[in-house]
């Protein structure tokens, strides 16, 4: 076998079959941990394109509104794809950010076009030597003179500001302020009003039309595992990498059958695939330290509740203002699940065998609680609280919750294998992007171990848009094979 | 605050220089008398005893003991038989030495390692995902040094353990009197000479017994000022002074390899990994730039410029640890980072930095000398190490 990826994600189905289309022989080894056949995120269209996802059954599901606020008094905000329709929303709780909703909507959508432009190829190297490397370090820098001098200083000025500052800057309605601050928050340990949060917000706004900051969700996963090209192998857990000479041989099962490889990709996180999967004494114990501390931080429980009827709303978000959530944050801070935590709920028709489904994101639930661990109490009391507080905003739901299951971040890691119950993987904050993702010594997916190759989502551009890590990953290793045939 | 040795309070009363001296945190004596120089002797035609017990002291234990030393030192540790003790650097992942010490292989699975700098995070790191317990017991293991020719004799006579039977670098569990030590054939003199190892409570009763058995072969305390002589005319390198560890270098040119530290016969590059390999592997390949030699400065060039200067020859009571330039055909070669008068071989010698091409044995060169303030370059011989090494260091 030429490569073995390991898991069965979108970035590492992208991989393999980026991989096969340049000739080598895959196996995809599907390691047991869950995954998610639904994706949330952004498809860069070049990977739509060059695998023919479309063809293959590919159906992008954006919600209209695509967000839904509550509101104090029982009300909703409903954010729109069509501006108007904002406008129109947004009026009639503050007239003036009506007024400036379009402008606000543009001038995010440049910086977002910025963020798009680096993210659908592999992190440029700030300080490389390589000639490809400083053209395309050139054409980003051309390409952010494009929006003029405005646009300079709103990306240098916005990508390491507090989400809460910008907001506070253009809006003056609480409840605007507290859905868009939540996207620069999701799976993040801070707080809206701490830096590099408005990073967070862009982020969550790449690949979406002007005036959208959620990500639409997709089959791309189902209509990936049926893409002819590649060997799925299900049920194979992973016991280790196998390393002779500093080079990958192959990986290890842990029904002891060994998977010759000259490449292996993992989808895993690094800390898993170069700390537990890699026997740790092939590394510079000083690069495994920095693999080791590689923020992770879990924040987010799901929770289903299964309902008897429609629980009266098809998207509902918790958020009602930026000091709600900077105080959701703050008892996360110390060890605490939030009192009153910032949630995102989506109801689900096709999933509850005749029941209603309703998926909570219900954040911040950190992993490590202070004083012990996470247990059936606290599960059962966040998924209490997580009801009540939809309660007041959605009454139907009280009464219609037949079961409910909570996934803490602790088992989510058991479950999906998210690193500490991260689902990015690594937190993805300003000093964990880019070429310092998820440290500056694996931003180009290669690892020390020759032959070995990080594709997840703690690669850049990670979590959120679907693809992009597996596809970049795919040509960095095929410029390696193409380098090693020529040698 | 510095802390004081489980034998200070026998060594602080024989102290009459007052010369103390700061080791790893702790105070130690230069020397007891008012000059060195009857420790010194006493090293080489008696015995002396050292107060070693700031060395760093750690204890590796569990299933992958062997596996993180090997990890970490350059030497093979799996190989090493029981009992065995491995002089050994370790480097950092660019192949420069970090610190040089021993693993002693106390059983299959527990061995004792020796340091110069603090080393319990570097295992620590080393030692992700081994099943390996470290603990760092520089505090409660006290070591003592007894060196020289009468230093088996005075041990033999409080011992059952017979000592005739353990080889150079090799230890050994004894009872000495009634208490429970190790005792290793390893020293930092070049001559014969024990180590003894016992718990920090039982250190002033070992240092009384070995006192008493040893005052009929003239057995003396001696400080670092005679261990500084010693080690030199054995041609053994120290930390901080002949080369600088990896992690205190500020610039690259300051750090050395095994290699360039003549310690290439450590450097087992057969073993499938260890930190600094892929380093030393590509370095294996080409000659080092640099070695590490003995130098023996010219009596009759030294008497001349005295001479020259009205005045006899001014030896080095002591041993110097200045870098001093060499030089060869009017340029600058290297640079010797230790040197002394060798009271026993009646020879002027240092420790030398050499560019490859200068540091075959037998190359002439000049070493810089200050001779009434002028600086002056007196001829020196590129020589084998050790400059001192008597049949009875291995016998």
């Amino acid at each position: 076998m030429s490569a073995v990826v390991i898991g069965v994600g979108v970035n590492e189905l992208v991989a393999a079959h980026y991989l096969a289309r340049v000739g080598q022989r895959v196996l995809v080894l599907d390691h047991g941990s869950v995954t998610d056949e639904t994706a949330t995120g952004w498809i860069p269209p070049r990977v739509v394109r060059n695998l023919e996802l479309e063809r293959a059954g590919l159906v992008i599901q954006s919600h209209d509104p695509w967000v839904a606020a509550a509101l104090p008094d029982g009300g909703r905000l409903e954010l729109w794809h069509d501006m108007g329709r904002s406008v129109e929303a947004i009026r009639r709780l503050s007239p003036r950010d009506a007024e400036k909703w379009p402008e606000f909507c543009t001038r995010m959508a440049q910086l977002a076009g910025v963020l798009e432009a680096l993210y659908t190829a592999p992190p440029p190297d700030p300080l490389t030597r390589a000639w490809r490397d400083f053209a395309r370090l050139a054409a980003i820098g051309f390409g952010i003179r494009r929006h003029g001098r405005r646009g300079v200083e709103d990306l240098l000025r916005v990508l390491p500001m507090p989400v809460a500052d910008l907001l506070d800057d253009w809006f003056e309605c609480d409840a605007l302020k507290g859905v868009l601050g939540a996207a620069g928050i999701m799976h993040a340990r801070h707080g809206p009003r701490a830096s590099g949060t408005a990073f967070r917000l862009l982020h969550e706004h790449v690949g979406n039309p002007a005036g959208v900051f959620r990500q639409p969700r997709s089959n791309v996963g189902r209509v990936l595992q049926g893409l002819p090209g590649v060997e799925i192998r299900r049920g194979a857990e992973i016991a280790r990498i196998t390393v002779r000479e500093e080079r990958v041989a192959g990986v290890v099962l842990a029904d002891g059958n060994e998977i010759p490889a000259l490449v292996v990709v993992s989808g895993l996180d690094p800390r898993r695939t170069l700390t537990e999967l890699v026997d740790p004494g092939w590394l510079d114990p000083a690069f495994a330290r920095t693999v080791r501390n590689i923020r992770c931080r879990g924040v987010v429980a799901r929770v289903a509740l299964t309902l008897e009827r429609e629980p009266g709303f098809s998207t509902l978000v918790v958020a009602p203002s930026l000091d709600y959530l900077e105080r959701a944050a703050d008892d996360a801070k110390y060890g605490r699940i939030s009192a009153a935590p910032y949630l995102e709920a989506r109801s689900d028709r096709s999933r509850g065998g005749g029941g209603h489904c309703v998926d909570v994101h219900a954040q911040y639930a950190p992993y490590a609680l202070a004083g012990g661990g996470w247990n059936d109490t606290c599960r059962a009391a966040l998924g209490r609280a997580v009801v009540e507080c939809l309660a007041q905003h959605a009454p139907a739901i009280a009464a219609a919750t037949v079961e409910q299951s909570v996934h803490s971040p602790r088992d989510l890691e058991q479950v999906y294998g998210y690193p500490e119950g991260q689902a990015h993987h690594a937190e993805l904050a300003l000093d964990q992007a880019f070429w310092m993702r998820p440290v500056p010594d694996l931003a180009q997916y290669a690892t020390p171990i020759r032959g070995l190759y990080l594709c997840g989502m703690a690669t850049h551009p990670g979590a959120g848009v679907n693809g992009a890590s597996g596809a970049n990953a795919a040509r960095a290793i095929a410029r390696d094979l193409a380098r090693r045939r020529n040698a | 605050m510095l802390k004081t040795t489980p034998f200070h309070g026998r060594t602080a009363p024989l102290c009459a220089s007052h010369a103390w001296r700061r080791w790893a945190g702790y105070v130690v004596a230069s020397s007891y008398e008012l000059t060195h120089e009857r420790e010194y002797h006493a090293i080489r035609s008696a015995a002396a005893l050292f107060d070693i017990s700031p060395l760093h002291k750690y204890r590796v234990r569990g299933r992958d003991a062997a596996r993180l030393l090997d990890r970490v030192v350059t030497r093979d540790v799996a190989r090493a038989a029981l009992g065995q003790v491995l002089y050994t650097p370790w480097c950092d992942a660019a192949g420069k030495v970090l610190d040089d010490g021993t693993v002693a292989r106390l059983d299959e699975t527990s061995f004792r390692m020796t340091a110069a700098e603090p080393g319990l995070r570097w295992l620590q790191d080393n030692a992700l995902g081994l099943a390996v317990a470290i603990e760092d017991v520089s505090e409660s293991t006290a070591a003592l040094a007894l060196q020289g020719p009468a230093s088996r004799a005075i041990l033999q006579q409080l011992t059952d353990t017979d000592l005739a039977d353990l080889k150079y670098f090799r230890i050994t569990a004894a009872r000495l009197r009634e208490f429970w030590v190790t005792i290793s054939r390893t020293g930092y003199t070049g001559d014969l000479g024990y180590e003894i190892w016992v718990e920090a409570r039982h250190a002033e009763a070992v240092w009384d017994a070995l006192a008493t058995g040893g005052a009929p072969y003239g057995i003396t305390p001696a400080g670092m000022l005679a261990l500084d002589v010693a080690r030199i005319e054995a041609g053994l390198m120290l930390i901080d002074v002949d080369y600088v560890p990896a992690r205190k270098a500020l610039l690259e040119a300051q750090t050395s390899s095994p290699f360039e530290l003549d310690l290439a016969w450590t450097v087992n590059l057969a073993k499938e990994q260890f930190v600094g390999k892929r380093a030393l592997v590509r370095e294996a390949q080409r000659a080092p730039q640099w070695q590490f030699v003995g130098l023996e400065i010219d009596w009759d060039a030294l008497e001349r410029l005295y001479a020259e200067a009205g005045l006899a020859p001014q030896l080095p009571g002591v041993a110097w640890r200045t870098s001093t330039p060499a030089y060869a055909d009017g340029k600058q070669v290297g640079y010797a980072t230790s040197g002394c008068w060798s009271p026993l071989l009646k020879k002027y010698i240092a420790l030398a930095h050499l560019r490859s091409p200068w540091a075959a044995p037998g190359t002439l060169l000049e070493l810089e000398v200050t001779i009434e303030h002028r600086r002056r370059r007196a001829a020196a011989r590129v020589v084998k190490k050790p400059f001192f090494n008597p049949e009875r260091k291995r016998a």
